[in-house]
């Protein structure tokens, strides 16, 4: 794909000051195919750099809006005209705090779950130990991926393995190219095709995961045969 | 001026419409994406359009040389939260003025009218 004149990587790549690319540290060994592997520390400073960069840029856009609502609502006497001013506050409000509650998460800070023990929870006819809200976020997080890159809902199904429950989300989109598979579970890391056309602080699997090992489980990801991709989620099975 | 909003968010439009109202402009349509800013100028005969340069579908760099190419092209604002140099060097190079998202809508209603240029 090329776009005036510059490659879809060239462009990614320029259009957030300081960008950094996702290339995975020389020194770093190869992960397990499909594996979401953990940062490492030598890439902290590549991490803290994204976060500024993502965060800085992603927050801009509803701040803005914020501001701008606030100022119109100050000067607004029309009744029903402020009630619209201050549903658009509400909402873009709320927008702000998912954006923090997905950056704690991903941080392993899980403020916007309940502290809880895991319980168990149906998923797809299979019942997994997990904390309150942790499925329904993970499977919201993973809707919501899927509907915004397959462009429709996932396909859950689920299966019991030992003493594991493994839950496969899978959609029939595009895929992910393969050498941005070990990559896709970090936080901040988005696609080439992402930069351009979705807002988004890349941190969808990184939630995933991290709720998903905090309750003692395991996450993988791989591109299906005839096209598509999916997530598999390994669960602590109940009983 | 009758304008054209794009930006895939719906509040950041309806902030648009309310601020360009309240300035005296005209909001003749909002799009969630570049194809339908190109098919909204193209009907409403549009002076100008605010165009947020990431969305999905057909992004905002995408629709500038459609929009160029319409019988009447409108004048064209980049409205991006984005600013890094290559957005800045491309906008340059197009001849399109960009102003960056801020609580502030006077730089958005100076390169509407072309003040400063």
């Amino acid at each position: 794909m090329s776009l005036l004149g510059v490659g879809v990587r060239d462009r990614a790549a320029n259009l957030l000051d300081g960008w950094v690319p996702f290339v995975p540290a020389p020194r770093r060994p190869a992960p397990a195919p499909g594996a979401c592997d953990d940062v490492t520390p030598d890439e902290l400073d590549l991490l803290r750099r994204r976060v500024i960069n993502v965060v800085g840029h992603e927050l801009r856009t509803p701040i803005t809006t914020l501001r701008g609502l606030a100022d119109l609502l100050a000067a607004e006497e029309d009744p029903e005209k402020a009630a619209v001013l201050r549903e658009g506050i509400a909402r873009t409000a709320r927008r702000v705090e998912a954006l923090l509650d997905d950056l704690l998460l991903a941080a392993g800070v899980s403020t916007a779950l309940p502290v809880a023990d895991p319980e168990p929870t149906e998923i797809a006819g299979v019942v997994v130990l997990a904390r309150p809200g942790v499925v329904d976020k993970v499977l919201a997080e993973l809707r919501e991926n899927a509907e915004r890159y397959a462009g429709h809902p996932p396909e859950v199904t689920a299966r019991v393995e030992g003493d594991q429950a493994v839950v496969v989300v899978a959609d029939r989109g595009p895929g992910v190219p393969p050498e941005e598979l070990p990559l896709v579970c970090e936080p901040f890391f988005r696609g080439e095709a992402a930069v351009l056309t979705h807002h988004s602080l890349g941190l969808g699997l990184a939630v995933v995961k991290a709720l998903v090992e905090q309750d003692g489980g395991s996450v993988a990801v791989r591109n299906r045969e005839g096209g598509g991709f999916e997530v598999e989620l390994r669960f602590p099975r109940a009983g | 001026m009758r304008i054209v909003v794009a930006d895939d968010e719906p509040d950041v439009r309806l902030l648009l419409r309310l601020q360009l109202q309240l300035a005296g402009h005209e909001v003749v349509g909002e799009a969630a994406d570049g194809a339908e800013a190109v098919r909204l100028c193209r009907e409403t005969a549009a002076d100008a359009v605010v165009l947020d340069l990431l969305m999905p579908g057909t992004t905002g760099f995408e629709a500038i040389p459609q929009l160029r190419a319409l019988d009447k092209p409108p004048r064209i604002v980049a409205y991006s939260a984005v600013a890094g140099e290559f957005v800045r060097s491309e906008m340059a190079r197009l001849d399109v003025p960009l102003v960056l998202k801020s609580g502030d809508v006077g730089p958005l209603l100076e390169a509407l009218t072309g003040e400063h240029e």
